[in-house]
């Protein structure tokens, strides 16, 4: 089991090594100089040189075979990508081009607005959709079951940027009961312990603030969380269903033990398993809509800001983002295949 | 969750059963769904129209422009105010949303067509490969093509630093040597490792002495390493695992951001987009397709296939490929919805189609700040054509699964 | 074990599931009992303290001297004061931190100090803070006058750094008395010191935040109404009264500009409350605006004009029937009327007829596609045009080839990616544009030349290969500022004017430069529109008077035609 554990925590390093020369190539790739996105309409040959000097633009990109060719071992090795790989492993991202600001800065108070969203919308994903799929799948052919199944494949079918826009529309505009976009309104303070508003305004018991921040995350965890949901309440319900027709259920319930008791003692347990493969996958895909959902409800997250740099070639901000949602992406399956093999006795760990 | 069709006529012809094909029995499961056949109703609605109005129903999006007509409301019958009927309402160029919406089906398909035919041949035949060879040993040739192409894979890194071509080509020619020569020789492997160490050492030291101390001593270093590798023929799970890494790093980068980056470094375009939500879905196809080959490769026909002796490449395409094709053809219907979905979200943000030209996500961006001004029409209508194409084609995958494999009903 | 494990796991899961579902839980009957309110859900129902201001964009940066967007003046202008201020809703330049009187040939300039002003922090304003701030913009190996930083304005307005620059001294007098020395005498002397830009920082905190100074993190100093206090990058800047300012103290005590990017999403937030103004609307927003009693709606003076440029780097440009084509194919009026709205009037010269030298006599060209027609098939394009040459290379900031003579290459409209005080709706425009030309013969590809800073860049570099919108909004109220900024001569000039090249045009502007009489140089200047508008150089397309969309509480707000306007005058009525 040890062993397993290690071996798979060591396979995660070619993979994240492959993820930093890839996100190092798309900065060489994208159109456009870094040092000319900086100075912006100042460029001109001089301020160029001087930009890529202080930025260490000028060094090639891996591999200094100048300097080798010269006798200097270390030059060899004096690379923009060994430079940026040095700086990630002291944990330092750069700062951005355009403001210069350290680039963990910006992403302490931006992180936290996009796991709070992420963080309810799959709440809202998993409290809505395990329930529903268990019960649809023990009701099988039912009209519940019918209505379950074209509903979550309407879910997984809306474009969730329009979804946002109509509940805008809806919500906002006509009823005018929630807020249209931001995260607070204006002169709500909440005390930042962990900055994530709703946990902050709970453990300062700002009531005021809990209402405020919970209305405006509301809409946008909502059109967030239904993809999720759609696909959870779809797995809970097939695997529950793979599982039910297995021959130990039918033994179970031979034996005459009441539906609900085979249903949660025996069925959910091995139902539960493909079911968690998804949701780690899902969050893959959270992150992911969290770049249209930002958008549309202006959210300060992480989402919108790698959006606007990407238009913005603001190189750092993207290579710092893009990284830390691979890094989550890579440790939630990880922490999936561990629980799996936890969970699962088929799976043997040597 | 579909009622069995009914069963009682078909026992009557069971001779005629047994030349009915897989395909035509798929066909007839396919049309007794009801779901299915809500969906494949739902698509052939769109491909219709959308490929009818391309050719028939002509548009000139670049001439597109009445002043007099702009922002008004759906109407059915001619008013004072809108002279002509426009189901769906106009933009605010004054141009008919409903021929948009109809035009702009026919970009979204061919997105959607291109984009996972991008997909699914990289990716498809990368899983296949992948899977294939996972259980598979290389024969000769293949060991040796692998072996030249990693010989010169490697070699091209002491080439690159010591500016010699000739290099990565002597590489390429030790692997295909340690290739040919493995198992003929009975000799232990450490001897083996020294041989092929020395030889990649020297390759790589010799030739960079013509440039400097300096760079023959890492020339060297890289040699040697690169010796050691070659000293042991590789079998296909090497390949397989460098197949699949690569693809887990595509997939650990979230889609739409990935797609927005591709699209940034292409530029904007409709045939942009295609590359980029056609590349973002490579890893979704390598992966389904190795573990349907997987799954296969151990089964008795592929086995016997191997003992009489055919070739790989007749066993992967007469008996593998035939033998994995529905999952991929679900698959592949249900990135189709996908895909037309990645396509909005990209013309939503600004990064599909050049305007004029009608995309259903870009219709929805641009008409967005009309919302305030009450033109609900505009966002309302390119929304739900996105919505209902896409449901159409995850309906007609739900169906297909249920059609193509009754084992795996959902 | 195994089962143990399952159902720990289990367990916890349906905790985690719990708490978060019951972090949602006390708040639902907060969510049903919102539809029985009719006002948004914002209520500190104390008095209103804080002015909210919602724009489209956030500011580059606070140090004023490093930028050219007016986004980030609005909130310098709020911190930061200049030696002279524009007068309330005027262009007239008045005593600010400073009185200046000329010299007998205006080429010495001296200035009395405001005494008593101190800094935000706390140090004082005298001639060695004025002296600090110019040589720091002037000297390219001053110490704080970075290698990353380019004082753009300061070689725009003064001619150059270093040597090159109009100001060749700054005397100190006493403490309280400067003198400006200038090479030349220069008109507009006054109306450039009172520029945003040329604002007075505290010498010490350029000192202490260095390089960071007007960073999010730096914030900026000044003596002005308001001071600093935070930026949230992309989200909010905020500000607090100044209770030490000089001059009228401000009525309102806490300032929040806050950026919401989307047109419609800023406009639902002011009708919502969460914001007291806003600039830049879509045209049926202003409507609705003008109808609602709880909205008003003030429009700055037109001093911007919004333009389609020519790259005269394309051979089929340098003709002029094809120039003249391309200006009867476009119907003006129609894109005035249906995307500035009645806040437009159609352009026939450069300077907006508020300026001195506005030429009221030229005559439009008329919108009449069948003359663009035939005048192409003149040109030799009878057939209309879809596709144009370069007629020499065209290179990048680094000297890379982007276009080699003779390549032949698709004919582009770029339109800008983003919608400016003088272009409301470019995108939009930029659509109606093309189907004007398409129809008048020419087969446009509308073209997205990346964001907006790329987009200028581009400009500035000369390397938007076609037709091209753009806009061009005063910062002093001088023509000089409009016409002298690109037609004068030099190589960035002519660069950034798609390469139009006029010497005779050149020569007026700088002549009209120098003149001290208005009339004198106003005369100088119509001539110069009249050759403009005779080669068809650009098309001018509108003047914006640009709408702002204020709550009707909103009380002292006064629209300034150029530089920031002046917070520390509003307050609200109840």
């Amino acid at each position: 089991m040890g062993r397993y554990i290690l071996r798979r925590l060591l396979s995660v390093i070619p993979t994240l090594i492959g993820v930093t020369l890839v996100i190092f190539l798309f900065q060489r790739l994208i159109p456009g100089d870094p040092a000319v996105a900086m100075l912006g309409e100042h460029a001109n040959a001089e301020n160029v040189a001087r930009i890529r000097e202080q930025f260490g633009l000028d060094k090639p990109a891996f591999l200094d075979r100048d300097a080798l060719a010269e006798g200097d071992l270390p030059g060899f090795f004096d690379s923009q990508y060994v430079r940026y790989f040095g700086r990630l492993l002291q944990f330092d991202l750069g700062e951005s081009i355009h403001r210069r600001i350290p680039i963990a800065e910006t992403l302490k108070e931006r992180f936290p607005a996009t796991v709070e969203l992420s963080l309810l919308a799959m709440s809202i994903a998993l409290v809505v959709g395990i329930p529903i799929g268990i019960l649809s799948a023990s009701r099988r052919n039912s009209f519940l079951d019918g209505a379950t199944m074209i509903g979550s494949l309407v879910g997984v079918s809306v474009p969730i940027f329009w979804l946002g826009i109509m509940e805008i529309m809806f919500f906002a505009v006509i009823m005018k009961w929630l807020p249209s976009g931001s995260r607070l309104s204006s002169g709500i303070v909440i005390k930042p312990i962990t900055n994530l508003l709703l946990l902050d305004s709970l453990l300062t018991g700002n009531w005021v603030g809990f209402k405020d921040a919970f209305l405006h995350i509301l809409m946008p965890a909502i059109s967030l969380a239904t993809i999720p949901t759609a696909i959870i309440t779809r797995m809970t319900r097939s695997s529950m269903l793979d599982v039910l027709q297995e021959d130990y259920i039918r033994t179970a319930s031979a034996k005459g033990l009441s539906e609900r008791i085979v249903l949660f003692r025996h069925a959910l347990k091995n139902a539960f398993l493909p079911v968690i493969t998804i949701i780690g996958i899902q969050a893959g895909t959270l992150l992911a809509g969290a770049v249209l959902t930002e958008t549309i409800f202006s959210w300060p997250g992480i989402g919108k800001w790698v959006y606007d740099s990407i238009l913005g070639r603001d190189y750092p901000i993207v290579q710092g983002v893009t990284l830390l949602i691979a890094i989550i992406f890579l440790v939630v399956n990880l922490l999936v295949d561990l629980s799996y093999a936890l969970l699962d006795p088929r799976i043997s760990y040597e | 969750m579909t009622e069995l069709p009914p069963v009682t006529e078909e026992i009557n012809d069971f001779a005629v059963r047994e030349h009915r094909s897989l395909w035509l029995d798929a066909w007839r499961r396919l049309i007794s769904n009801r779901t299915a056949m809500i969906g494949l109703v739902v698509v052939a609605v769109f491909v219709l129209s959308a490929v009818g109005a391309h050719f028939f129903w002509k548009y000139d999006a670049k001439m597109d422009l009445n002043y007099s007509a702009k922002l008004l409301a759906p109407n059915l019958r001619t008013t004072e105010k809108s002279t002509q009927i426009h189901i769906f309402g106009t933009d605010k160029l004054g141009r008919d949303i409903f021929r948009r919406v109809v035009h702009g089906g026919w970009n979204s398909l061919r997105v959607g067509l291109v984009a996972v035919g991008i997909s699914l041949s990289i990716g498809g035949l990368l899983g296949l490969l992948a899977g294939f060879f996972e259980s598979t040993d290389l024969n000769r040739r293949e060991r040796t093509i692998l072996m030249a192409a990693l010989g010169l894979g490697l070699g091209a890194l002491p080439a690159w630093i010591a500016r010699q071509p000739f290099q990565a080509v002597l590489f390429g020619l030790l692997g295909v040597a340690s290739s040919l020569l493995h198992g003929k020789t009975s000799k232990k492997s450490s001897p083996r490792l020294v041989e092929y160490g020395l030889a990649g050492a020297l390759i790589g030291g010799t030739s960079g002495f013509l440039v400097g101390p300096m760079v023959a001593l890492v020339c060297g270093l890289v040699g040697l390493s690169i010796g050691l590798l070659l000293a042991r023929p590789v079998g296909g799970k090497v390949f397989s695992s460098i197949v699949m890494r690569v693809m887990d790093i595509i997939l650990s980068f979230p889609s739409y951001l990935l797609a927005i980056a591709i699209v940034a470094f292409l530029g904007p375009g409709l045939e942009k987009g295609m590359i980029a939500i056609g590349v973002v879905g490579i890893p979704i196809y390598a992966r389904l397709a190795r573990s349907a080959v997987l799954s296969v490769t151990q089964k008795e026909y592929v086995l016997a296939a191997h003992s009489v002796g055919e070739g790989h490449g007749r066993i992967l395409f007469k008996h593998i490929v035939p033998n994995i094709l529905s999952p991929i053809i679900v698959q592949a219907t249900m990135g189709l919805a996908n895909a037309i979905l990645s396509a909005a979200a990209l013309g939503f943000l600004g990064l599909g189609a050049i305007p004029p030209e009608p995309e259903w996500g870009a219709m929805l961006g641009d008409s967005y700040k009309y919302l305030s001004s009450g033109a609900w029409w505009a966002v309302l209508f390119p929304g739900l054509a996105i919505m209902f194409s896409v449901l159409g084609f995850n309906l007609l995958g739900d169906g297909l699964r249920d059609a193509l494999d009754p084992k795996m009903r959902v | 074990m195994k089962r143990n494990t399952f159902y720990t796991l289990f367990a916890l899961l349906i905790m985690a599931s719990m708490l978060l579902a019951a972090c949602a839980s006390p708040s639902e009957p907060a969510a049903t009992q919102a539809p029985g309110e009719t006002e948004p859900p914002v209520v500190p129902a104390e008095t209103k303290d804080t002015f909210i201001f919602g724009r489209g964009a956030d500011s580059v940066q606070l140090d004023p001297a490093l930028v050219t967007d007016g986004e980030s003046f609005r909130v310098t202008g709020q911190v930061l004061d200049s030696l002279y201020a524009f007068e309330q809703g005027t262009t007239n330049p008045v005593p600010s931190l400073a009185e200046c009187t000329p010299n007998a040939d205006a080429s010495v300039w001296s200035c009395k100090l405001r005494e008593g002003v101190k800094f935000h922090d706390g140090t004082d304003f005298n001639a060695d803070a004025v002296i600090f701030n110019f040589e720091r913009w002037r000297f390219t190996d001053n110490p704080y006058h970075y290698p990353s930083q380019v004082f753009e304005y300061y070689e725009a307005m003064w001619g150059g750094f270093d040597d090159a620059s109009l100001i060749t001294a700054v005397n100190k007098i006493d403490d309280l008395n400067v003198e400006f020395v200038l090479s030349t005498p220069m008109a507009p002397f006054l109306a450039n010191l009172a520029m945003d830009m040329f604002a007075i920082s505290s010498p010490a905190a350029i000192q202490a935040a260095g390089e960071a100074y007007g960073t999010p993190t730096g914030g900026c100093v000044g003596t002005g109404p308001y001071k600093f206090v935070s930026w949230q990058e992309g989200t909010e800047i905020k500000l607090v009264a100044n209770e030490d300012y000089w001059g009228e103290k401000p009525k309102i005590k806490n300032i929040i500009i806050r950026v919401i990017p989307d047109d419609s999403a800023r406009f639902l937030a002011l009708q919502a409350g969460d914001i007291d103004a806003l600039e830049q609307a879509v045209v049926e927003d202003l409507a609705t605006a003008e109808a609602d009693k709880n909205l008003q709606v003030l429009t700055r003076p037109a001093l911007n004009t919004s333009y389609l440029a020519f790259n005269f780097k394309i051979k089929e440009f340098q003709d002029i029937k094809v120039r003249e084509a391309v200006a009867h194919a476009i119907d003006k009026q129609g894109l005035i009327s249906n995307f500035f709205g009645k806040y437009g009037t159609v352009a026939t010269n450069f300077l907006p007829p508020l300026l001195l030298g506005h030429n009221p006599d030229i005559q439009d060209w008329t919108y009449d596609p069948e003359l663009s027609k035939s005048l192409l098939a003149e040109a030799g394009f009878p057939d209309g045009l879809s596709e144009v040459t370069v007629a020499e290379d065209v290179t990048d900031a680094d000297g890379n080839v982007l276009y080699t003579a003779g390549q032949k290459i698709p004919l582009r409209l770029y339109y800008m990616p983003v919608t400016r005080f003088y272009f409301p709706a470019a995108k939009e425009v930029g659509e109606g544009m093309a189907a004007n030309l398409n129809a008048a013969g020419f087969k446009v590809e509308l073209y997205l030349e990346g964001d907006w800073p790329t987009y200028l860049g581009g400009r500035r570099n000369g390397t938007l290969m076609g037709l091209y919108l753009l806009g061009w909004g005063g910062d002093n109220g001088d023509p000089d500022n409009f016409l002298g900024y690109f037609y004068a001569t030099g190589a960035e000039p002519i660069k950034r004017e798609g390469w139009y090249q006029n010497a005779d045009l050149a020569a007026i502007l700088q002549e009209a430069v120098t003149l001290p009489d208005p009339e004198a140089r106003a005369a100088l200047y119509r001539q110069a529109e009249q050759m403009l508008h005779d080669d068809v150089a650009r098309i001018w397309l509108g003047h914006n008077n640009t709408p702002l969309i204020l709550s009707a509480a909103v009380q002292g707000y006064v629209p300034q035609p150029v530089g920031a306007e002046n917070y520390e005058f509003v307050w609200f009525s109840n």
